[in-house]
């Protein structure tokens, strides 16, 4: 928790949050006037559901836009690799079981 | 006040930085083994770059009072190279028992291929067979909330491995959460850009806590500012937080993180009540 309250803090981002908040405008309005056409970009999409979020009162909204900006984290990465299923899992395996026989040995394994 | 950058490559900076960072409070640094802007061509290039790492730049920071530690690994940038890689995995033991070596670092993911999982995991191998601390990267934006998360599977997934040892770094809004409550240490890069800013750092701690976490500038040869932990001390200091609280997160917590590993010898200045004249 800060120990300033919402009031002290909004006094004192008050005209940073305005100044950001330009900067983004200014910034959309200069490549809407630029040649050519972005619409279908992706970036942008992402860009527009992440000042939604702003307009939210979420306490974690900066932990969404973060996400926004992600690429999606899918469980089963290892057999998306082409790696053995369950490969991670049985090689520790056997590594723990090394080291519970008192010491891991062998060269590292893929 | 005294604080560490448990985070930094001192070797991309001149030695005016490390003047300007002993006038600020800095008393000590850990560097870990980082990508050096280009691919390496030879297990001897790592070679050469250890040896700067372990020798000349606990030298330069000792013209300065500063304590400098270091870390060896071979960066996930240059991991496609499986066979260089391994190379390198072999041969960094030579260095292992190096005064100021706190262990493997920075291991991590990049662009979170195949190939930089099967040389992290090797790296995981290593520090275990040589009972080793772990200090890990995590990609860059879009990447990073996907690649810590296949860290974090990789890590739990070894049983041997204490997670009290290993520090996951570059942490953000979206990541923290995960790498605190599996019981390992995180740490917030502040970067100008990308990262974290020393404000959002700030938020961070209010939300966490200060338990197992760091602040580091990982300042480079990129855009980055070696000072940058001063600037998250100023900004705790502007939100009101205690000197204790800050003192913590920049100077206990580190100690407490790096006395972890056999070679991190560091004794605290001692401050007499009254100068003696």
């Amino acid at each position: 928790m800060t120990p300033l309250d919402a009031a002290e803090l909004l006094n004192r981002e008050f005209l940073e949050i305005r100044a950001r908040l330009l900067q983004v405008a200014a910034s959309l309005d200069r490549i809407s006037r630029a040649q050519g056409t972005v619409a279908s970009d992706p970036r942008l999409e992402k860009i527009g559901r992440a000042l939604a979020v702003l307009q939210s009162s979420d306490p974690d909204r900066a932990e969404q836009i973060q996400l926004i900006f992600s690429r999606p984290y899918l469980e089963n990465w290892p057999q998306d690799f082409g790696l053995r299923a369950g490969s991670i899992a049985a090689k520790n395996a056997m590594a723990n079981n090394a080291s519970a026989r008192g010491g891991a040995n062998g060269s590292p394994g893929k | 006040m005294d604080y560490f950058d448990p985070h930094i490559h001192m070797v991309s900076r001149v030695t005016d930085d490390y003047e300007t960072l002993a006038k600020m409070g800095c008393v000590g640094m850990s560097e870990p083994a980082f990508w050096a802007g280009f691919d390496r061509g030879s297990v001897d290039g790592f070679r050469d770059y250890f040896r700067q790492l372990t020798e000349f730049e606990p030298k330069r920071a000792g013209w300065y009072g500063l304590k400098h530690y270091s870390w060896l690994c071979i960066n996930a940038k240059e991991a496609e190279n499986v066979r260089l890689s391994r190379e390198v995995i072999a041969m960094i033991p030579e260095f292992l028992d190096r005064p100021g070596v706190l262990g493997i670092g920075e291991i991590g993911l990049n662009k979170n291929t195949p190939n930089e999982a099967t040389v992290f995991l090797e790296h995981l191998d290593l520090a275990m067979k040589t009972d080793e601390q772990i200090l890990i990267h995590t990609p860059h934006l879009e990447d990073k909330y996907q690649g810590t998360r296949m860290i974090l599977d990789m890590l739990q997934s070894d049983r041997r491995i204490d997670r009290s040892r290993v520090l996951v770094d570059h942490v953000e809004e979206h990541t923290i959460r995960a790498v605190l409550e599996a019981g390992f240490w995180a740490g917030m890069t502040l970067y100008p850009v990308s990262k974290c800013t020393p404000e959002r750092a700030v938020d961070l701690v209010e939300i966490y806590g200060p338990e197992r976490l760091l602040v580091n500038s990982a300042g480079d040869w990129g855009p980055s500012k070696p000072t940058a932990v001063p600037d998250f001390i100023l900004a705790m200091r502007l939100r009101g937080h205690a000197e204790s609280l800050i003192r913590r997160v920049v100077y206990e917590n580190p100690i407490k993180f790096f006395s972890q590993s056999r070679n991190f010898d560091y004794t605290p200045p001692e401050v007499p009540e009254t100068a003696e004249l």
